[in-house]
């Protein structure tokens, strides 16, 4: 490792540093499983009421005399539902990797769409922790990166322990070096 | 009371807005409340009056406590490293604006904030995206004070001798008092550029313009055929198509036309001057528009050519810019046409370094990738479109056309990377080149979607402030072993970049009691056991 001119924070959690030292290949750390449940939850608010209203369109189709395939709304949007509510968030949670080093901030996702983001810590405008219900409900979080970029103008890292965000969100800060565009 | 008067970090107080805040809140409710109930106090019934008062109620049950909670829920501090906002009721949000982050406060007071006394304050950071914080009135003297002790704490954290800011820009000699023309539009060069011009919205407005003053097909033969201006051609009245391509053929001569004018309007006497800090543009026709450009702004240097400019041998240079103005983003031209040889120097001169000669191609698989999907693009559009229209069907044969464009785009597309610029170029027929200087990345990213992978390839894009969404300059289609190493270079060669630097000091919170900051190299985990204290506040 080359010198190192950034004088070390030691700032601890768990007795164990937040940021792992400086590397380009960092340790890649899993999101927390019940984030699943909250990916489960807010795409079921969307699909099960979409399920219920093809149920009710269908059986409506049916008093006034039936096609040739009857409940196949039905059976598309529940098709669909199993998919976005069983599969997907499993799959996303599958590929969920990130990690947080004193340089950068490491995240790779994707099913379909694999994608391997670095943003150095140089380069970032401001920090938000944010939680919806869903999250607060299960004590998790989501660490918001701002960059001044375009299209990775906000790097999301969902799935953390509230504290983990918030420490991570405080160990990065230190790290934050004015750096003019 | 101000917030540097307190002992530590940790222990300032959030503050809340103005309790005005919610009376404005709802004041500015209302004029949408009163509109739903104006069929209600209309007294005009019938069954839309209880959906009325339905709704009325929907409002007084959730619109009234939403903005309270959403009062109560927003709370603000500053501290001598940041600005902290929390806000939010169902979803909350708690976001850290460092202080050498935010470039502008702004202080400005509406027509309802001046009734009450308040002021709104917004935090921009130049991110382009708007005001990162925004307080929605507060007292004006706290606004006036939340300014100044930004603006105070700002001048702390500030290094006495600037560092870094400049260094990336060209070391051209800093005592230079007068600005060096390093670039002239000569009359020729105009016409030129207005010549070669060459754009399709041109043409469609001419189209749509000769749609709009009602000239035909038929009407343009007529004249023609009226003024002699050639000789009757008796061919036009055996076949329309013919004439519709002759009609074509008049659209493209007066977008050519447009196009020549509107360039020499707007670059007539175009001049670029420079000097150590900044890029200044003056251009126009009877009114002069002259435009300063910061040099430590310019994220990007970008050549475009045509087909015509490129015959020739001639192209465009723009730089991409970053905070400018309130809009943030933006592209300036900075040559409007020029011999490539002297865009190509002069681009050098702005970046300080000369550009890349040689790219590098990517996969060959691309004209798969890209020529699949347009086959599949003309394919169902065509289809579609011969249900409403029979004859669309003949887009099939535009397939071949879609695999020319494909190989066409495969050509064009190419990078380079020499450690300090990364040089990418895609387009068949509008060509760029972009060079993106190492000091400007701000993200790397690579990712490859299931048909890349299943063809063993992936793209990589270094983000830049003020990238273009549409057009960013991706390199599509590496092989994935090259679209990895390209991308830890990339990423590498700017952190070996930063770390090189001088290094700016860590913002010391002089303004309070700091926190005990570890010697060098941290402490023992769990030598004291102030540690878990102390994570708050860092």
């Amino acid at each position: 490792m080359p010198s190192d001119p950034i004088p070390a924070l030691a700032v601890t959690v768990d007795s164990a540093p937040v940021l792992a030292p400086r590397t380009l290949e960092p340790a890649m750390e899993r999101l927390e499983p019940s984030v699943r449940t909250v990916w489960r939850a807010q795409v079921a608010l969307w699909w099960i009421p979409l399920v219920l209203a093809a149920v009710v369109y269908d059986v409506t189709q049916l008093v006034r005399g039936a096609g040739p395939f009857p409940f196949a709304v039905t059976v598309v949007a529940a098709l669909a539902a199993v998919w976005f509510i069983g599969v997907l968030p499993a799959l996303r949670y599958r590929f969920w990797r990130y990690a947080a080093t004193e340089e950068a901030l490491f995240a790779e996702r994707g099913w379909f769409t694999r994608v391997r983001t670095v943003v150095p810590l140089r380069r970032v405008q401001h920090i938000d922790v944010a939680e919806n219900l869903f999250e607060r409900e299960v004590g998790l979080a989501r660490l918001v990166v701002h960059t001044a970029g375009t299209r990775n103008n906000t790097v999301v890292v969902p799935g953390l322990r509230r504290e983990r965000a918030e420490a991570l969100r405080d160990a990065m800060r230190a790290y934050l070096a004015d750096d003019p565009l | 009371m101000t917030p540097e008067s307190a002992p530590t970090p940790a222990a300032i107080p959030f503050r809340r807005l103005h309790p005005t805040t919610l009376l404005q809140g709802l004041l500015r409710t209302l004029p949408g409340f009163v509109v739903l109930l104006i069929p209600v106090l209309a007294g005009r019934g019938g069954g839309g009056h209880r959906f009325f008062l339905a709704m009325a109620l929907l409002y007084a049950l959730i619109g009234l406590p939403a903005t309270l909670l959403a009062y109560l829920r927003f709370r603000y501090r500053i501290t001598p490293e940041q600005v902290e906002i929390v806000s939010g009721i169902l979803s909350r949000q708690h976001r850290s604006i460092p202080i050498d982050r935010i470039q502008r406060v702004e202080v400005d007071r509406p027509l309802l904030h001046r009734l009450f006394g308040t002021a709104r304050v917004r935090l921009m950071t130049g991110s382009g995206t708007g005001a990162e914080g925004e307080l929605d009135a507060v007292a004006l003297d706290d606004a006036l004070a939340f300014r100044a002790t930004v603006r105070r704490l700002q001048a702390r954290l500030e290094q006495p001798a600037d560092p870094a800011a400049e260094s990336t820009g060209v070391p051209v000699e800093a005592e230079e008092p007068e600005a060096e023309e390093v670039f002239r539009l000569t009359p020729g060069l105009l016409l030129r550029a207005g010549a070669m011009r060459f754009s399709l919205v041109y043409i469609a407005l001419a189209f749509s313009g000769m749609q709009f003053v009602g000239l035909t097909v038929e009407d343009v033969v007529d004249w023609i055929e009226r003024t002699n201006l050639i000789a009757r051609i008796p061919f036009f009245d055996l076949s329309p198509l013919l004439a519709l391509a002759f009609s074509v053929g008049v659209a493209v001569v007066l977008s050519w036309m447009a196009g020549l004018l509107v360039t020499v309007v707007r670059f007539h006497g175009f001049t670029l001057r420079a000097d150590a800090r900044r890029l200044y543009t003056e251009r126009g026709l009877g009114g002069r528009f002259e435009r300063a450009i910061p040099r430590s702004k310019v994220q990007a240097v970008l050549y475009g050519t045509n087909p015509i400019t490129r015959r020739f041998g001639y192209a465009q240079l723009s730089v991409q810019t970053m905070g400018l103005d309130d809009s943030g983003a933006g592209r300036e031209v900075v040559v409007p046409l020029a011999r490539l040889a002297d865009v190509s120097a002069l681009s050098g001169r702005l970046l300080g370094h000369p550009a890349a000669e040689v790219l590098r191609p990517v996969s060959r698989r691309f004209v798969r990738r890209r020529g699949l999907r347009y086959t599949v693009y003309v394919v169902l559009g065509s289809l579609l479109a011969s249900r409403v229209w029979e004859p669309a069907l003949g887009g099939l044969a535009l397939v071949p056309l879609a695999w020319w464009l494909a190989w066409a785009q495969w050509r064009a597309h190419g990078y380079a990377f020499d450690g300090r610029v990364l040089v990418v170029q895609h387009g068949a027929l509008w060509r760029r080149q972009w060079h993106l200087p190492l000091a400007k990345f701000q993200t790397v990213e690579r990712w490859a979607n299931l048909f890349q992978r299943r063809l063993g390839l992936a793209s990589v894009y270094v983000d830049t402030a003020g990238a273009p969404d549409v057009g960013a300059p991706v390199v599509e289609d590496l092989p994935e072993e090259e679209a990895r190493a390209l991308a830890d270079r990339l990423y590498g060669a700017f952190e070996a970049l930063v770390r090189a630097r001088p290094e700016p000091p860590l913002p010391e919170p002089a303004l309070a009691e700091s926190p005990p900051v570890p010697p060098h190299g941290g402490r023992l985990p769990g030598e004291d056991g102030e540690a878990g204290t102390q994570n708050s506040t860092w």
